[in-house]
């Protein structure tokens, strides 16, 4: 049974490499990418362990209720609801964190870090004056 | 006895292929996403990311999920994609040579995340097996879901019924953040004077490509046609609000790329648009107010009206004010990035 936990090494070499491209580049716009895959990660992990052998997708195919003649595998809905949701509200504060980073632009004239902490304690000398 | 023998072993064998093929698919986006780790040009990166939603959107598919790969597949692959490339001619920054880290901080950054991924790994090796029937987190609660959906609620969709009723407040609260983004980007961008002496190079517009704007010219009805059908048709097939919501958002995307600002006018519509997602909220809201006015909780639809399908008609309700709400959010983010890059290239 070695094979069929070998699958959640996917999401976590996902995970790491995130992680990776979050620290390891100086852009901004690049951070955010690694935060997609990082949530991607999470939500690949999710669906993994909502998958059901034999299971079918979650839609009910006997309207019957009465009678328990049709015992048919359903895989768990629980995780596709909790992730579908997570995958809208994720793009929408993904464009919020794009709009700020575009302000940033704005008044640093660039999106890279170690550029921007360069820049940070002059502008305030300015405020300041 | 013969027959059951055959179809057990049919199950295991579409079970097998299921997971090689899962294998394969996540073989792939595990490259595509080292190519995003090794690339440093933003453009390249973000069109690897969208290839490997459109894998991800296939292995959503394998594991029985068609509602969650519709939502990656619209919102992952298409509009975030492009959102990514409406800001991107916005920044000044050159990126081929944006600095990097030195080697040798990269090696150390390797090896803690290399370190991360070995402690997960140990701690992933409890976990149950992968497509376990017996599994602690099917036994409970998702088992009250599947066994009652029918009774309770009258829809075939076990997705949109936790979605819509029997976890309610959770997705209010989801489609209120949803609001909330849409609006946070206007206040974002509404706060900032637009600097002057910038030299922008604008990318080459698509609006001029005759091929692009063929195939828009054909395809957009359709696309516009499958939005309205998975509403419609959210409690009896894979579908609901999110997914409607984002597909015809990316339907008027797809348009507006096409032939700019013939659709709507930019400046007028944002406003518009942002009553439009504070409605579908209220409509989400008022729904749940009415049970609570007739005596009932909140958010139980069952006080709507009397009779059995009452419950069926409060999701459907809902589920029309969750797309609203998701359509005009994302179209307002988008116009609001557009309207930027106008105003810049002014």
């Amino acid at each position: 049974m070695l094979s069929s936990k070998l699958i959640y090494l996917i999401p976590i070499s996902l995970l790491s490499l995130g992680l990776f491209i979050i620290i390891n580049n100086h852009n901004y716009i690049k951070k955010i990418i690694g935060l997609a895959i990082f949530q991607n990660s999470v939500l690949i992990f999710y669906m993994f362990l909502s998958k059901v052998r034999n299971g079918v997708v979650p839609i009910a195919q006997c309207t019957d209720t009465s009678s328990h003649q049709c015992e048919i595998i359903y895989s768990n809905p629980l995780p596709h609801v909790l992730m579908l949701t997570a995958i809208v509200v994720g793009i929408a504060t993904t464009s919020v964190s794009l709009a700020i980073i575009y302000c940033i632009n704005k008044n640093f004239n660039s999106c890279n870090e170690n550029e921007i902490s360069l820049h940070i304690p002059i502008t305030t000398l300015k405020q300041d004056e | 006895m013969t027959p059951t023998a055959s179809n057990s072993l049919y199950t295991i064998l579409t079970f097998s292929i299921t997971s090689a093929l899962l294998y394969i698919f996540m073989c792939a986006i595990i490259i595509v996403n080292i190519c995003i780790a090794l690339s440093s040009d933003l453009i390249k990166s973000i069109l690897l990311m969208s290839i490997s939603s459109v894998i991800i959107c296939l292995c959503y598919l394998l594991l029985d999920a068609p509602d969650v790969a519709m939502t990656e597949a619209s919102l992952g692959a298409c509009i975030s994609t492009v959102i990514f490339l409406k800001i991107i001619p916005t920044l000044q920054t050159s990126f081929s040579n944006a600095t990097r880290p030195p080697k040798y901080k990269t090696i150390f950054y390797g090896i803690v995340c290399t370190l991360l991924a070995i402690t997960l790994a140990v701690i992933c090796w409890q976990l149950p097996e992968f497509g376990q029937t017996d599994a602690v987190m099917h036994q409970h609660v998702s088992k009250y879901y599947i066994d009652h959906t029918v009774q309770d609620i009258g829809i075939p969709s076990f997705v949109a019924s936790i979605l819509a009723s029997y976890r309610g407040y959770d997705t209010l609260g989801e489609t209120t953040v949803i609001l909330c983004a849409g609006v946070s980007a206007i206040l974002i961008f509404a706060n900032n004077k637009s600097s002057s002496n910038r030299n922008i190079e604008i990318m080459t517009n698509i609006s001029n490509n005759p091929i692009f704007t063929t195939i828009i010219k054909i395809i957009i009805p359709y696309i516009i046609l499958f939005g309205l059908y998975i509403q419609v048709n959210g409690e009896v097939s894979p579908g609901g609000g999110f997914q409607a919501g984002a597909i015809l958002a990316s339907a008027v995307i797809g348009y507006d790329m096409s032939y700019p600002q013939s659709l709507i006018k930019y400046r007028s519509s944002t406003l518009a648009l942002a009553v439009v997602a504070a409605i579908g909220v209220l409509i989400y809201g008022a729904t749940g107010l009415i049970a609570l006015y007739k005596g009932k909780h909140f958010l139980n639809y069952d006080a709507i009206i009397p009779g059995t399908s009452s419950q069926s008609l409060g999701i459907s309700i809902i589920e029309l004010g969750v797309g609203l709400t998701v359509m005009s959010s994302l179209l307002i983010i988008y116009y609001m990035f557009i309207i930027k890059n106008y105003n810049d290239v002014k």
